[in-house]
């Protein structure tokens, strides 16, 4: 019989995070660009985040479900102590390939320009919240967890939850009136997003 | 989920990109790299080489870098020649002030006498302060609940070293070649003691990292004197390197994360946007602590809703105080 991905993962295998990482690099790795508005800072978070992950190996449970919610967690976290200090465990932690400076996604400038202009807007508009708002805004609307997986990834009650995201939901009502947002509203769904697909939001005065 | 589909109106998710795949393949061969690195630093305490395949890999940015050396050597020559150095190294106030702290180092006792500490034992550090934590909105960084946190690692890097925080978790730091940011005593002991080729290998072995060499520098520097035992001779050498660093200036007035006042020695980092200040005590010149401070220049993030960053100058975003530091015999064993 296979053993799962789970208890590959707490045995240590090497392989198994290498699947692990294919499987999961793209939803951490914009998790922290969300957070972070900054494609470096992204990865960083992203390669700390594996790093830690295999250092936390033995924590995984044996039995459960998508690892997803225990990674965007420990990303969360990773981000919250993204600082110079305790450089030390940060070296032991990360080391990152150097940076090539290839335009990524298909030199799609008008694209780029669309998606900084939003992430200013969307960003100016997350200053309104607190950073434990943010963090369940990120987890539960835009990585798509249900309250019990964002709650598991923060390692807070359920309730806690539910009342971050309804202060960020007053909050950030109260603000719409200030703040203009260009973007199409976007579908809350489980299928799959293209992000690059999407047709370039109109310009609004 | 109501609450969820009115919130993805108010806030649209801003990432419209992906990872591009060279990226993740890149990335991803980065950490797979460190977690075998880690295994077998885990698998064996003895000292066997480094698996060929990863000796092989070195060998080229190596001979890169001693062709980078020996162009910064000869640039440096010639800086010297010029008399630049000498306007680094001491004839500015910073480089006076950063003279006077390596002469003080030189005569320091704050540890048994360093040749008298065995390679099994531990180097024990206690600082209390927070660190920046980034907030993704403006100013961008704000600064943590201070707390004490106590290290311990190996003196020759041997044995898993262990951080401590306020809570009382453990975080186990495995065994590891030891290297400029990650240094040993053994280590510290076989750097050069003279300033300028010291400087010079900060900046080889720290290439490619940071925003700047000289921030680089001043950043390695800084972690190696807070939070490493450093023999006296190479603490000289240090502040004298850190002398020669451009842009190091001194600040009058500072105040650790224990309230102690001193003087700062401090470099730009971010564009100029943070200042990072290392703190010493105005009388004997011993170290304090560090900590970084907003300068009101725009960070990368946006303007905080109804301010400006001007209005952030000042702010203090972290802050480490050293507390004690001393040489134990075993990992979590506490100075008697």
């Amino acid at each position: 019989m296979e053993r799962s991905l789970r208890e590959r993962l707490r045995a240590g295998e090497p392989p198994a995070f290498g699947e692990l990482f294919d499987a999961y690099a793209r939803a951490v790795y914009l998790h922290a660009y969300r957070l972070t508005g900054d494609r470096g800072v992204a990865e960083d978070v992203l390669s700390a985040t594996f790093l830690q992950a295999w250092r936390l190996r033995e924590r995984i449970d044996a039995d459960g479900g998508s690892p997803r919610p225990w990674l965007l967690g420990i990303a969360t976290n990773v981000i919250r102590n993204l600082n110079r200090k305790h450089r030390r465990e940060r070296d032991l932690l990360v080391r990152v390939a150097p940076r090539d400076e290839q335009p990524d996604f298909a030199d799609d400038v008008v694209g780029r320009l669309d998606e900084s202009r939003l992430l200013a807007q969307v960003r100016a508009a997350l200053g309104h919240l607190r950073p434990q708002e943010r963090e369940v805004v990120a987890l539960c609307v835009w990585a798509e967890l249900d309250y019990a997986a964002a709650a598991q990834a923060l390692g807070i009650p359920v309730g806690t939850v539910r009342s971050r995201l309804s202060r960020a939901r007053r909050k950030l009502r109260r603000v719409r009136s200030t703040v203009e947002l260009d973007a199409p509203p976007r579908q809350v769904d489980s299928s799959r997003r293209v992000a690059t697909a999407r047709p370039a939001p109109e310009a609004k005065t | 989920m109501n609450e969820i589909r009115e919130l993805a109106r108010l806030l649209p998710d801003p990432a419209r990109h992906e990872l591009p795949e060279g990226r993740q393949r890149a990335l991803r061969e980065a950490v797979m790299a460190r977690i075998d690195e880690d295994r077998t630093a885990g698998d064996t305490a003895v000292a066997n080489p480094a698996p060929a395949r990863r000796r092989r890999r070195v060998l080229v940015p190596s001979l890169v870098g001693g062709a980078l050396a020996l162009v910064l050597a000869v640039w440096l020559t010639s800086a010297f020649v010029l008399g630049i150095g000498k306007v680094w190294a001491g004839h500015t106030p910073a480089g006076e002030l950063l003279n006077r702290i390596a002469l003080a180092a030189a005569n320091s006792d704050e540890i048994q006498p360093i040749d008298q500490i065995r390679d099994d034992q531990f180097v024990y550090i206690k600082t209390y302060g927070a660190g920046a934590i980034f907030t993704g909105t403006a100013p961008g960084w704000s600064e943590g609940t201070p707390s004490p946190r106590e290290i311990w690692l190996s003196v020759d890097g041997s044995a898993p070293g262990l951080v401590r925080d306020a809570a009382g978790t453990d975080t186990v730091l495995p065994p590891h070649q030891p290297n400029i940011n990650a240094p040993t005593l053994p280590y510290l002991r076989g750097l050069t003691a003279d300033p300028d080729l010291l400087l010079l290998k900060i900046y080889r072995e720290t290439r490619g990292m940071g925003q700047s060499r000289q921030q680089e520098a001043f950043a390695t520097i800084g972690d190696l004197i807070r939070e490493q035992v450093v023999p006296p001779h190479l603490a000289v050498a240090l502040y004298q390197a850190a002398a020669r660093i451009p842009d190091v200036t001194v600040i009058d007035d500072v105040v650790d994360a224990l309230g102690r006042h001193g003087i700062g020695i401090a470099h730009p980092y971010a564009n100029g946007a943070i200042r990072q200040e290392w703190i010493f005590d105005r009388n004997t010149l011993q170290y304090l602590g560090e900590r970084d401070v907003l300068t009101g220049k725009p960070l990368g993030a946006p303007e905080p809703p109804g301010g400006s960053f001007s209005e952030t100058a000042g702010t203090v975003i972290a802050s480490t105080a050293v507390m004690a530091r001393a040489i134990v015999d075993h990992a979590g064993d506490l100075p008697g």
